[in-house]
């Protein structure tokens, strides 16, 4: 299991767990992500990337789809959800 | 009168059921101290509805967010609410189970609607209303606003809803949460949203499918070039018959006034002064319309958030984000609702640069004064293809604007709000069919803006001009002299500071009163050069013949220069203050246009002088 992958990472449409947020994101932009539901637990995938630099990616949650930049969701600690299982 | 506030995250059909509640009684609900405008209606004699901002928790992050947010904790004196109304996207529960949650904190009296349950239903999303209603402590109601379906119930719900006893005032703290509060409050969402809300499949998949178009790597930015482009010929095509229309309108109603009143001051005052101003502002109107009606529904479909999306790592090399784009496509019609359009972008620093660049986009008000000079002094060669070298000019000026905005973000970003970029977070929402009523809402908000500059304004305004260029009244022959009248005698006080520039006293008095709105310069030049006719049309042919014969070439450019930077919109650095809440930023951006401006004409002029003479 690969622990130090974060979302900036990850592959596109791939779904993956979020593990955790590394200990630098602490501003309104995760405040506001959490009240999103980015919470250690739940499954996330890049659906989009945007043209050119790939930057900004489109994340989706439960349904729900934001856009947000890539050096961003390098803060967010994530897992492969298919490894988990694994584990378990 | 109970006053409930009507409360939902962004995107969730509030502004529908809004209208499906209040109709016609809706009214607008200023907030102390911000310039957000809300809307307040009725239900009934007994229920009053105040429609807040959009927000995505009680930890407001925008300057909207927080005028709804202070309104729901009580702390706004103006609106002290009776309850909460709390709207629901029924195919968004589970992020909106959190919001829910947080508003029950607040332990006021509160009715849930359970909006697009029609849209829910075809997704094949079950939700449980009364074991939901249960678990939130509130009760729940399935509504599809749009179609106006169970708002009567909704309403009984609204009306029996228990208001006695509500002096509690809420201990939400505006303190960052800590995580383990977030986090056990989404471990209830977890636990309700298992009992409550069955879903096989929750993916839109209309929406899926249309973003793997527009958000396409090849075709995304090719079809957004498409749509942008398309938007600016609507603008200018189809806003040329109506514009016609009005023109002849008020020309017509000058004639009849003419006609029926008496002769004498009075009259002149009202034709010559308030009526031409007037009709030279309410021109722009179709123009105006045009644009944000294209912007207004791309936001409601949902298109908006993908051109934010889209444009977001072009924009971030001058230092802003993705969120500028709209502000700054709006102003392209007007300034000043662009400039409150910048309330949703979250960060200060990019909020401030996107009102300093505002101005600079080629609002509608600058076209008259383009076209005079342009018309006057770049040669219509045909350059191939039916394209003309007028239109090109103009075409350019366009791009010199948005170019010069691009320079000013970068320089502001280097020198005054330095520090890192702020981070982009936006939803991309289903999209939507908008819906016509909250469309004309929205239009007629933004329209009522562009066009309280004539009440406030240009009105009292012309009254001036006029009453400048017309006392004291020497008579040369039967023509008045405009030489000796106070306004010519301003003008020459200011000459030798514009000297430089190319522009004499005569241009000096007609830029004077353009620095309160820019499309008083036409009308002002007319009076400047005592073109006199009765005939409208003919006076605007008789300037051009006029400003022909007595500019050079190079006072012509370095009047079109002068027309991309000064800021000459009074109304916009008003709104400017408004919306920072100080004169510090309006100064700043009044100075540094000025600057620009003196610098661009002063360039202009003596390289072009040396060119063409």
């Amino acid at each position: 299991m690969n622990i130090n992958k974060t979302l900036a990472d990850s592959e596109l449409q791939t779904e993956v767990q979020i593990l955790g947020f590394s200990p630098e994101a602490s501003d309104h932009f995760y405040e506001r992500l959490k009240e999103m539901g980015f919470l250690p637990g739940q499954l996330i995938k890049i659906v989009h990337e945007a043209p050119y630099t790939r930057d900004p990616i489109a994340v989706e949650i439960h349904g729900s789809i934001f856009g947000f930049r890539r050096e961003d969701a390098r803060q967010i600690l994530v897992t492969n959800v298919v490894c988990d299982e694994g584990v378990a | 009168m109970k006053t409930f506030a009507l409360i939902g995250t962004p995107n969730s059909g509030k502004t529908a059921l809004f209208n499906a509640l209040t109709g016609s009684t809706q009214k607008v609900a200023n907030y102390a101290g911000v310039t957000v405008e809300g809307t307040i209606g009725r239900i009934d004699s007994d229920i009053e509805i105040l429609d807040l901002p959009g927000t995505y928790s009680l930890r407001p992050k925008t300057e909207e967010e927080r005028v709804a947010v202070r309104v729901l904790k009580r702390e706004d004196p103006q609106y002290p609410i009776d309850g909460v109304l709390l709207v629901l996207d029924a195919t968004q529960m589970w992020r909106n189970l959190g919001f829910v949650l947080e508003v029950m904190e607040l332990k006021l009296p509160t009715v849930v609607a359970l909006n697009m349950t029609d849209l829910a239903k075809e997704r094949g999303i079950q939700i449980d209303t009364e074991k939901l209603s249960e678990k939130i402590g509130a009760p729940v109601v399935s509504i599809v606003a749009s179609r106006r379906k169970g708002i009567e119930r909704l309403i009984e719900r609204i009306r029996s809803a228990n208001t006695q006893s509500n002096d509690v005032i809420s201990q939400i703290s505006n303190q960052p949460e800590t995580n383990a509060h977030v986090l056990e409050r989404f471990k209830k969402v977890d636990q309700i949203y298992k009992t409550c809300v069955q879903e096989k499949k929750s993916n839109d998949r209309f929406s899926r499918k249309v973003d793997r178009i527009l958000l396409h790597p090849v075709f995304g930015p090719l079809i957004l070039i498409v749509v942008l482009g398309t938007v600016f010929q609507l603008m200018f095509n189809f806003a040329k018959i109506p514009m016609d229309w009005i023109d002849a309108a008020f020309r017509g109603l000058i004639e009849w006034c003419k006609h029926v009143l008496p002769g004498g001051w009075l009259r002149d005052l009202l034709t010559e002064g308030v009526l031409s101003g007037v009709g030279t502002t309410m021109v722009f109107l179709p123009q105006i319309l045009i644009l944000f009606s294209a912007i207004l529904f791309l936001e409601d479909f949902g298109y908006m958030a993908r051109a934010v999306f889209l444009l977001d790592s072009l924009m971030s090399k001058v230092g802003l984000q993705g969120k500028s784009f709209i502000p700054l496509f709006s102003s392209f019609a007007c300034a000043i609702p662009g400039i409150m359009s910048t309330r949703t972008i979250e960060n200060k620093r990019d909020r401030l640069t996107t009102i300093l660049m505002a101005p600079l986009m080629t609002c509608s008000a600058r076209i008259p004064v383009y076209s005079l000079l342009i018309g006057c002094f770049v040669p219509n060669t045909d350059l191939g293809f039916g394209i003309r070298l007028q239109g090109v000019v103009m075409l350019g000026l366009y791009f010199f604007g948005v170019i010069a905005a691009l320079a000013v973000a970068f320089v502001f970003r280097k020198l005054v709000f330095r520090g890192g970029k702020s981070p982009l977070l936006i939803e991309l929402p289903s999209y939507k069919w908008p819906q016509i009523s909250s469309l004309l809402r929205g239009i007629w908000l933004r329209t009522k803006m562009f066009l309280n500059r004539v009440t406030q304004v240009i009105v009292g305004l012309t009254i001036v001009i006029w009453f400048l260029v017309s006392f004291p009244k020497a008579h040369n022959g039967d023509v008045v002299d405009i030489n000796q009248s106070y306004a010519a005698k301003i003008g020459k006080a200011f000459e030798p500071a514009i000297r430089p520039l190319g522009f004499d006293w005569k241009i000096g008095m007609a830029i004077l009163p353009a620095f309160a709105a820019r499309e008083v310069m036409v009308s002002a030049l007319t009076t400047a050069y005592a073109v006199e006719s009765e005939n409208e049309s003919v006076a605007q042919e008789k300037l051009s013949a006029t400003i022909k014969k007595e500019w050079t070439v190079a006072t012509g450019l370095s009047l079109i220069i002068w027309f991309v930077f000064a800021p000459q919109c009074i109304s916009t650095l008003a709104v400017v203050r408004r919306e920072t809440g100080g004169w510090t930023w309006s100064t700043v951006m009044g100075l540094y246009l000025m600057a620009l401006a003196y610098l661009g004409s002063f360039v202009t002029f003596q390289v072009a002088s040396r060119l063409f003479s």
